[in-house]
């Protein structure tokens, strides 16, 4: 478990990554998968949708044509109902002005080539036709079927495909020229319309590469075809057009149903790629006379379609690209968040541990604090008692001889043994006192320093003058050897304290030797480079008892102590006057195995630093 | 008859003036400053009652103690210290000698010469244990 989560902590960085390309790629594969599917739906919808258009327009187209027919139908039905030919004047002067104009009339609107009157026995008495066309007067038209039928009916006829001398492939119009009054037929008025020209208008007829128009006759003979000229005039179902569409059975199906009038559409592939057909007849007053057939090559659509999703997806790309961004900043910015709120948490926790262990540290220091502190009060109590017994003792004692008694016959020699003692104690009381007042200064960190620049030598002569006294006092056979250095030591420090020292030191010492030297000598040892090497060392050998190895690891430390008398907080004030001047203390046994030594250092002030002109020192 | 005391303190300044109090009040002193020297000239049968010291260098108090009772079951003996009564300190040293002592026995230094003598007169007319 622990593994496992210290594992994905200091890999998280690697996961974050590797969860970021994990959902990039899983989002393009969703979006690749949707997206076939809704392509295909696209691709569906969006070919209905123009399947659905091709129908719509070819439905226009084809209404549009059969306008067209139909005005075309009114001019001829105008004509024949004109003042002119009612009065059974077919051809002169007159009719030739009135045709010229309805001629260049009726090709503002459509493409006819010839316009022609026939006479009641269908022979041609006049005609009028475009640049290029020949003329056929006089010849007789009755062979044609729509001639006939037109005849026959007496109502206007439009005709299946025929060619021409010429072989152009035409449809014809023809308009029964009747007495408005008699009912008599008196001839036809007819337009002859080329069916590549005119069908041309409405849509292309030349290329089969794309969108193109077939139109076609009743009986299925081809009026225009896109996909190739030569199909122009043959009809469909023939084996020339047969051959052409390989027989193609969807073709055939709706183009069969398109000539039984049925609209419709297929698509299909005949060897010349896919089309899309619709087809719809051309109704004109209710009856189909012609047929329209729109072919589209798919490739078309679908480059088309293409285009269309290729959009989409492109804007499907950015999106996803946009979200992908967006999620995979706020990842980054989760990952470094996170990282940011690790660090904070893993620092809190150190300065936590390290409070905690401060704490822990703190709780020892005052543990070991309060046991030395119930130490220091069950020996400090001890040693204050201990002298204040003489002291209450004795002054009660003599008291009560002199007071209560009367006695005047004490002995000159014992009184002055009691006031001895007195005295005794009652200065070691005071020297206890002091000591446990410094220790308390040193324990309570106020200890402080009151520094002046001296000279040491003096100090320690002081002292030494001071101890030869006690000694001379004592009748002690130790000899105290001191000859000052010759260079004068100047130290910037408490005259005091380091009295206190100097004399702690020789009283431990003159404590453990009973005959013999203390020999106190200075050494002073100059590094110009380096300030802080300037040192006095103190050097107090001595040829007592030594030091007990049991002691002297912890010499310098409080109530350590091997002497009948004293708390053992000398020497423990002594280091920590040392120490607060900067300057080290050590003990050591003599090698000779006689006696001890005492070092101690103190920073000097150099000579030439000095203010000569200070009185103190000259 | 003049009782004897024994007392032993390795102070010489206390040695000096609890033996100078005592013998102003009527009472015969021997006293030593060093425990061993105490011990091995110690007389049994001889003394009413030992004070003893109990921070001594050497010899503590107890030890002495414990010396002085295989030598003298029956004298009376009693503690004079200056380390506060009955602290950890003497509780455990009480255990190591596997005895309970009256703390009529434990006399407080320092003590006024009135309080000193009523004490010793106590232990003195106690019965002998």
């Amino acid at each position: 478990m622990r593994y496992d989560r210290d594992f994905f902590f200091k890999k998280r960085k690697e996961i974050g990554i590797i969860s970021v390309v994990v959902i990039i790629i899983s989002s393009f594969s969703l979006f690749f998968y949707q997206q076939n599917i809704t392509e295909q739906n696209v691709k569906n919808s969006i070919f209905a949708q123009y399947k659905d258009r091709q129908i719509e327009s070819t439905q226009a187209i084809s209404e549009h044509i059969s306008s067209d027919l139909k005005l075309l139908k009114s001019i001829l039905e105008g004509i024949a109902d004109s003042s002119l030919l009612q009065q059974g004047l077919l051809y002169g002067d007159r009719i030739d002005k009135m045709m010229q104009e309805k001629f260049s009339e009726i090709n503002n609107v459509t493409k006819v080539d010839t316009i022609f009157i026939a006479d009641k026995d269908d022979i041609v008495s006049y005609e009028i036709v475009s640049e290029g066309t020949r003329r056929f007067i006089n010849i007789d038209l009755s062979f044609r079927e729509y001639i006939q039928e037109t005849k026959n009916t007496l109502r206007s006829t439009f005709s299946d495909g025929f060619k021409g001398i010429d072989n152009i492939e035409r449809i014809a119009l023809a308009v029964p020229i009747v007495n408005s009054s008699s009912g008599e037929f008196m001839g036809i008025v007819g337009a002859k319309i080329p069916t590549e020209s005119f069908f041309s208008i409405y849509g292309n007829i030349q290329d089969i590469n794309s969108q193109f128009l077939v139109v076609s006759d009743k009986k299925g003979t081809l009026l225009a075809v896109g996909a190739d000229k030569t199909l122009v005039g043959k009809n469909f179902f023939g084996e020339f057009v047969q051959n052409f569409t390989n027989h193609n059975p969807i073709l055939m199906n709706l183009t069969q149903n398109l000539l039984q009038g049925i609209p419709g559409y297929a698509i299909y592939d005949y060897g010349r790629g896919e089309r899309l057909t619709t087809s719809v007849p051309i109704f004109i007053q209710g009856k189909p006379f012609y047929f329209i057939q729109i072919v589209t090559p798919t490739t078309t659509i679908y480059s088309e379609i293409n285009n269309v999703l290729f959009e989409e997806k492109l804007t499907m790309f950015s999106l996803i690209g946009g979200i992908i961004a967006a999620i995979t900043a706020l990842i980054i910015v989760l990952i470094k968040w996170n990282s940011i709120l690790n660090n904070e948490v893993k620092k809190r926790t150190k300065e936590l541990q390290e409070s905690n262990r401060e704490i822990a540290l703190a709780n020892e220091e005052l543990k070991v604090h309060d046991k030395m502190q119930k130490e220091f009060i069950n020996v400090a109590a001890h040693e204050l008692r201990t002298p204040i017994m003489p002291i209450i003792g004795l002054s009660e004692l003599l008291y009560n001889k002199f007071v209560n008694k009367n006695e005047n016959n004490l002995k000159q020699e014992t009184l002055k043994e009691y006031l001895q003692t007195l005295v005794r104690n009652a200065y070691r009381l005071q020297k206890l006192v002091e000591d446990i007042l410094d220790v308390t200064k040193i324990e309570s960190r106020i200890f402080r320093l009151n520094t002046e620049l001296f000279d040491l030598n003096e100090v320690i002569s002081n002292v030494v003058t001071d101890f030869e006294n006690i000694i001379k006092n004592k009748n002690s056979k130790v000899q105290i050897l001191y000859k000052p250095n010759r260079n004068k030591i100047f130290v910037n420090a408490d005259k005091t304290r380091l009295t206190q020292v100097i004399s702690n030191i020789l009283d431990n010492s003159l404590k453990f030797t009973d005959e013999g030297f203390i020999i106190i000598t200075t050494r002073i040892t100059t590094k110009e480079k380096d300030d802080k090497d300037n040192k006095v060392i103190v050097i107090i050998k001595d040829t007592g008892l030594g030091i007990d190895n049991e002691i002297l690891p912890r010499l310098f430390t409080k109530f350590v102590t091997k002497s009948n008398q004293g708390t053992g907080l000398g020497l423990f004030i002594v280091k920590k006057i040392i120490e607060a001047h900067g300057g080290e203390i050590w003990a050591q046994n003599n090698s000779n195995g006689i006696g001890s030594t005492f070092y101690f250092t103190l920073p000097i002030v150099k000579t030439s630093e000095i203010v000569i002109d200070s009185d103190n020192f000259l | 008859m003049t009782k004897r005391i024994l007392l032993i303190d390795d102070e010489p300044d206390i040695t000096f003036t609890i033996k100078d109090i005592l013998e102003d009040n009527g009472f015969q002193v021997d006293s030593f400053n060093d425990p061993i020297l105490a011990l091995n000239s110690y007389k049994s049968n001889f003394y009413d009652l030992v004070i003893l010291d109990i921070k001594m260098p050497k010899m503590d108090g107890f030890e002495l103690y414990t010396k002085m009772r295989e030598n003298d079951p029956k004298v009376k003996i009693c503690f004079f210290t200056a380390i506060a009564m009955f602290t950890e300190e003497i509780k455990k040293s009480l255990r190591a000698l596997g005895k309970t002592i009256d703390k009529d026995y434990f006399i407080q230094k320092p003590i006024r010469i009135e309080v000193l003598i009523k004490k010793i007169t106590l232990i003195m007319n106690k019965n002998k244990e």
